[in-house]
């Protein structure tokens, strides 16, 4: 499954740089928007299978909440740590550290800030994403389904979620889910404030 | 906005399979066919990338620094979650012997 994965990221990027034409870029985002409304129906779909959900889920109690808290404090940290090895200043490797894997906003906030760092917080969340859909399935088999949605960050309820569904069960599809949707609310908070320290 | 079309697109998914509305055809095949979309998808991520010259040209002078950048938050994150998951099964089994 995860060579599967890596192959049609790998083929699709080649694919895009090589053979198809620049003027398909506009239409791209919503093939994928469609592609991806399907993918979660077909989550909805597992989830809708699986009766004992709504018990399990309730099992876990506040607990859900601090797998999201688990991802942000580790995404900054890992960035500011990441950020001090490559000299860069705290306020920028935190801020970019805090986009979580949403590149479009973060790169937006971070441009009025400086050009040179928009950039960088552009490149890492894309790069984010391309290293969690690669790696989901290897961290869902091996280390663990929850840790599994902590690379997605932010994507973990939409352009990951597929995959971390695929690679783990119906009530991890739904953690991830919830966790998604606070990582994406803490996205707008977190950057313009860290980038200000 | 987009949260709530998510919502309600999984909603009807799992309306529609809760209720067993799917016929056989199809739920014997969903998992494959959800594994040829998941490909595709992928695919078009990758040409979505892939098309994009600003992330080609910005990947050329910053890559390096965005990859120990995201490598070291995805680390740091799972390393996070992990300390969550034992948290999480220490306090289910602390729940568990209170009950027997």
């Amino acid at each position: 499954m995860s060579l599967s994965i890596i192959l049609s990221v790998a083929i699709g990027i080649f694919a895009g740089l090589f053979i198809f034409p620049e003027a398909f870029a506009q239409n791209i985002s919503l093939v994928i928007d469609i592609g991806l409304s399907l993918l979660l129906f077909f989550v909805g779909m597992d989830i809708g299978r699986n009766k004992e959900i709504f018990k399990q889920i309730k099992a876990m109690g506040y607990r859900i909440l601090l797998i999201p808290f688990g991802v942000a404090l580790g995404s900054i940290t890992g960035s500011v740590l990441g950020g001090f090895a490559l000299g860069l200043p705290i306020n920028e490797s935190a801020a970019i550290g805090a986009g979580f894997g949403w590149y479009t906003l973060s790169a937006i906030e971070l441009s009025k800030y400086s050009v040179e760092t928009g950039a960088l917080a552009f490149i890492t969340n894309v790069s984010r994403e391309v290293i969690a859909l690669i790696s989901i399935p290897y961290i869902a088999k091996y280390i663990g389904k929850l840790e599994a949605i902590a690379p997605a960050g932010a994507t973990a309820m939409d352009t990951s979620l597929p995959i971390i569904s695929k690679s783990t069960d119906a009530n991890t599809a739904v953690v991830s889910f919830i966790t998604g949707v606070v990582l994406s609310t803490l996205v707008p908070i977190l950057v313009p404030i860290l980038i200000a320290i | 906005m987009r949260i709530l079309l998510y919502v309600f697109i999984i909603l009807a998914g799992a309306l529609i399979s809760s209720k067993g509305m799917l016929n056989e055809m199809v739920e014997k095949n969903l998992s494959k066919l959800q594994y040829a979309s998941l490909l595709l998808l992928l695919f078009i991520m990758g040409v979505n990338i892939g098309i994009n010259d600003q992330i080609i040209n910005t990947f050329g002078k910053l890559g390096l620094q965005a990859i120990v950048l995201s490598s070291a938050s995805i680390v740091l994150s799972v390393a996070a979650v992990k300390l969550v998951s034992i948290y999480s099964k220490y306090k289910e089994k602390a729940v568990q012997q209170d009950e027997s």
